[in-house]
């Protein structure tokens, strides 16, 4: 070992040179305790409240709602960009030249404006103002390269609902809007959560399956100084976007339903007798679920409320009619199955029937003559149904119009159904309190009186005369799949119940149906040309006791027309759609409806073709969906 | 007798405080990250105290080893440091984190090889100082090579952008040669250029430039640079004397970035005040003065170079910590020894006490 490593060596001036060192460590620390005084305790209460007033503000990220496709896959609701457009009031320099730029550039009014600052006057400062929702491309541009000379003035990009066949489907998928205070309380009782401002599902499929097409808000989490400035992002947590519905409705067969309804009043709907699943639902007049669910302004929106039709009411579901003569086989099923008649029992049916010193006429002045049950439902006779239904009762016509799923709720997975009425002599005593006429039998034999039921309803009636005895629970969703497309749900047919009325029974009033299309005296035998055997009952509902009944519905004013039904199945062999249209104050139930169905049996069943003419679509869906619907060759029905 | 054996046990007890405070404060500051970022709010205390846990037996496995070793070793160990800090640049086996690249992966262990390198400059300069004695004032053998060839390693590590711990370990240089009787003009000399190339490289270097700055007034960019400073002293201020508890700092909830490593002592001084800050600068303290004491009484000129150097490495590094945290030095990547989270950094200090304890049981023999 070398001696220099020992310790009698060390050098003279390391002691002295080790105690500066030390020194300087000593100085350093005592810098540092004195800093330490100062941050700590002189400062501290300057440093405490600007450490109160450290905080992170969520600036909200809404998740892209769920899609929403037809029952073969063709997108019917999706989600683009739109551009909003915002304010923050406090980095506005010039109040007076944004505003005169502002409306110059935007359809926006100085009132709107200063409205919108007004109602959220209790905002966190620097938290922007949006004035106006969803820009046209044109204002956007406009904006954008105006922006620099408006200082507080942005744009932010946003998930827009747009309908690809917008009006077409517009009652069933519904619209979106703003949430309303009421709902905000409702949800908030129900756990979900929610906040002011939040778009959610107003009407429609997209009201009655809001949680699952909603999907999971993101955000980012902003920190803001004590001024409410954004300091930075600390947290980005990505939206995560609602699920998907796979309706069962077949976006041809809607979109031919609501073509051929275009200038009419009323409803069409459509089901698949097999499985109860909607085929097609359409409610004329329609409104435009694209405007609805952004660009309303508040002009736009009054013209929908106050328009005479109510445009918002889906007739499907919601119109309450007399089912009028479409509820002939339903009466005509009571009695054969109670034993009133048999199917080979001839009544006398003459142009009236007279009771309790009364004519009760028939729709044919002629009258019928002689016939069986089967030419009463082809022929549409009134006497023959007035005579059986004063044997049959009221209340045994109750119990089957019950039996038929009448008076009560189909359940379809839609807002505010009606239950229809169904009348009964107990009925009349709770409603009325007073005793049932016999002459009100008469009316309600021939589905007229108190009688009301709903398109749906009396479609579910014959969904069940189709398939022989089951009245199905009606299917709009078929599937709900995650973004990922992971089946959530997969809707089998459910039972609303059994007819519990003898196969025989049934199918005497097919084939009555059947006589209506395909028989000398059918009353819509010009729908026997179809290329498929249609089975059906046309109706013509009263509106007003008329003075004089005619042929030319002209002469009569529109409010006292009657409604025109039509309600049927094909093919009748192997029912695979079964249809019910209502045209209000359309007049003949085979002259206005008839035809309606006859192009919804053409839709659904003919040979694959183009689209009907009139259909835009309302939007430029860009995978050509309605052309995917035309190319839908040879699918098996 | 007794005086002396209190100094091991001071310095164990010492150390071993601000392992143990350590280990809390980086729970209290990191479970609510964890618990954002990985869902488990142990997931950096569990870490963090597997490496104490790990240094701990590595202090005991240091003081066990006799320090003449580091004699013996001196040029090997150098190389491999040299060699480590160099495969931070081969793909596979170096890789980044938080901007610069600063890491090695060996097999599962993966650390910073510039808190090993620190070691392995003191135990040369620890050598070389003391085998040159006799030569000390000559410019050739007794100071340029005990500049140059630490100047090497810590050109390295300033090449991987670790400013701090260059500047530290320069520090260290220094303060060593300037102890071993070096003669003044030169250090001088060499500070002046250094000073000189310390500022052609910030000025060259726009981050460097940025945080000094930053560190003149921070308030000048409150919401983007200037951020992670002025919480630093908003968490130290709204501590006050006493502190705002355990646990109950608002400041390192997102807002204090890095408070489980760097800036752990602003936490402190919000959870415990005053009265804790000024108990981990008194440990600090403490840790120097033994460490001088076992300097100053080591039994031979390389025992006393090296405890010189490693107390001044753990006590540098800690002040100039301190510093940046407090706003009295511009910022640079810099943890509190023993107390910030990092396994490499914390086990190299634990080793650096380890053989102090090792020179003063052999000065004890004697």
């Amino acid at each position: 070992m070398s001696g220099s490593y020992f310790k009698d060596k060390e050098p003279r001036e390391l002691k002295g040179r080790v105690y500066a060192a030390v020194l300087l460590a000593g100085v350093f620390f005592f810098l540092l305790a004195s800093r330490l005084w100062y941050l700590q305790v002189f400062q501290h209460s300057h440093f405490h409240e600007l450490s109160l007033n450290n905080a992170t503000r969520f600036i909200k990220a809404p998740a892209p709602r769920g899609l929403i496709y037809d029952r073969l896959g063709v997108k019917v609701a999706e989600n683009r960009p739109g551009f909003d457009l915002y304010i923050v009031p406090e980095d506005v320099k010039d109040w007076d030249r944004t505003r005169r730029m502002l409306t110059g550039l935007v359809e926006i009014t100085a009132e709107d404006i200063d409205d919108k600052l007004e109602k959220s006057r209790r905002r966190p400062p620097f938290q922007a103002v949006m004035l106006k929702q969803d820009l046209t491309w044109e204002e956007t541009a406009k904006i954008e390269s105006f922006r620099f000379e408006m200082p507080g003035v942005l744009l932010d990009v946003a998930p827009k609902r747009s309908y690809v066949f917008s009006e077409a489907v517009s009652h069933v998928l519904g619209y979106l809007g703003e949430i309303s205070e009421r709902e905000l309380k409702e949800k908030e009782a129900a756990g979900e959560k929610y906040s002011p401002g939040d778009i959610v599902g107003k009407y429609g499929l997209e009201k009655y399956f809001e949680k699952e097409l909603r999907g999971v808000e993101g955000g980012k989490e902003v920190e803001v100084d004590a001024m409410g400035r954004q300091i930075r992002v600390v947290n980005w947590m990505p939206p995560y976007p609602g699920n998907d519905l796979r309706l069962s409705i077949d976006i041809k067969t809607q979109v031919a339903a609501w073509a051929a309804m275009r200038d009419k009043v009323g409803a069409v709907v459509a089901m698949e007798p097999r499985t109860g699943r909607i085929l097609a639902m359409v409610s004329s007049p329609s409104f435009d679920s694209n405007a609805l669910s952004s660009r309303m302004t508040q002009a736009e929106w009054r013209a929908v409320i106050d328009n005479p039709f109510n445009v918002l009411n889906n007739r499907a579901i919601q119109g309450q009619y007399p089912p009028a003569s479409t509820y002939k086989p339903i009466h005509a099923a009571a009695a054969l199955e109670e034993g009133i008649i048999a199917p080979w029992t001839k009544i006398f049916s003459g142009p009236s029937f007279w009771f309790a010193g009364r004519a009760y006429r028939d729709w044919k002045e002629e009258g019928h003559g002689h016939i069986n049950v089967h030419k009463a439902i082809v022929q549409s006779s009134d006497t023959f149904f007035y005579q059986v239904g004063l044997m049959l009762g009221v209340d045994r016509l109750a119990e089957y119009s019950r039996k038929f799923g009448f008076g009560s709720k189909t359940g379809v997975p839609l807002q505010g159904e009606k239950s229809g009425l169904v009348p009964s002599s107990e009925w009349k005593k709770k409603a009325y309190k007073t005793r049932w006429y016999e002459g009100e039998t008469i009316s309600v034999s021939v589905g007229q009186g108190y009688m009301l039921a709903t398109p749906l309803q009396l479609l579910n009636a014959y969904a069940a005369i189709a398939n022989g005895g089951t009245l199905w629970k009606p299917i709009l969703v078929d599937e709900i799949t995650t973004p990922e497309g992971k089946v959530l749900h997969d809707q089998e047919p459910e039972k609303n119940g059994e007819l519990g009325v003898s196969a025989k029974t049934m199918e005497h009033v097919r084939k009555g149906l059947a006589g209506v299309t395909h028989e000398d005296g059918g009353t819509a035998r010009f729908l026997r040309t179809a290329g498929f055997k249609i089975a059906g009952k046309t109706g013509t509902a009263q509106v007003a006791r008329l003075v004089k009944r005619t042929r030319d519905i002209e002469s009569i004013p529109y409010k006292l027309r009657d409604h025109a039904w039509f309600a049927g199945f094909a093919p009748y062999d192997d029912p695979q759609i079964a249809v019910v249209v209502i045209v209000e104050h359309g007049g003949f139930g085979a002259s206005a409806a008839a035809p309606v169905a006859g192009e919804v049996f053409k839709a659904y069943l003919g040979a694959p073709g183009e689209l009907p003419a009139g259909l835009t679509a309302g939007s430029d869906a860009e995978d050509g969906t309605a052309a995917s619907v035309a190319a839908r060759t040879g699918v098996p029905r | 007798m007794t005086r002396i054996r209190d100094i091991d046990r001071v310095l164990i007890i010492s150390t071993l405080l601000l392992v143990v405070l350590g280990v809390v404060m980086v729970y209290s500051t990191s479970y609510v990250v964890a618990m954002k970022r990985f869902g488990d709010e142990y997931f950096f205390v569990k870490k963090h105290l597997t490496y104490a846990v790990a240094g701990v037996v590595l202090m005991i496995a240091a003081s066990r080893v006799p320090y003449v070793l580091y004699r013996k070793m001196a040029y090997p160990i150098l190389i491999a440091a040299a060699v480590f800090l160099i495969l931070i640049y081969i793909p596979g086996i170096g890789f980044s984190a938080g901007g610069a690249r600063r890491w090695i992966r060996l097999g599962p262990v993966a650390f910073q090889p510039s808190e090993p390198a620190k070691l392995a400059v003191i135990f040369f300069l620890a050598y070389s100082l003391a085998a040159k004695r006799d030569l000390i004032k000559t410019f050739s053998p007794g100071f340029l090579p005990n500049v140059l060839i630490p100047g090497v390693i810590i050109g390295l590590i300033m090449f991987e952008t670790d400013l701090g711990t260059s500047l530290a370990l320069a520090s260290i240089v220094f303060l060593m040669i300037f102890a071993a009787g070096v003669r003044l003009r030169y250090i001088l000399g060499s500070l002046a250029l250094l000073g000189l190339g310390l500022w052609f490289v910030v000025h060259n270097f726009r981050y460097m430039m940025d945080r000094i700055l930053i560190f003149v007034d921070p308030w000048k960019d409150p919401e983007g640079k200037g951020f992670q400073m002025i919480q630093s002293f908003l968490a130290f201020g709204s501590g006050g004397i006493y502190g705002v508890g355990l646990g109950e700092g608002r400041q390192k909830l997102f807002f204090l970035p890095e408070a489980h490593t760097d800036f752990i002592l602003s936490v402190i001084g919000e959870e415990l005040g005053l009265i804790g800050v000024a108990g981990v600068v008194a440990f600090f303290v403490v840790i120097l003065a033994c460490g001088m004491k076992v300097a100053m009484k080591a039994k031979d000129l390389h025992g006393q170079y090296l405890a010189l150097g490693l107390t001044f490495m753990v006590v540098f590094q800690a002040a100039m910590n301190m510093g940046v945290v407090m706003g009295l030095l511009p910022p640079k990547g810099l943890p509190l020894p023993f107390i910030s989270y990092g396994g490499t950094s914390l086990m190299v200090n634990l080793v650096a006490i380890g053989i102090l304890l090792n020179i003063y049981i052999r000065e004890n023999e004697a």
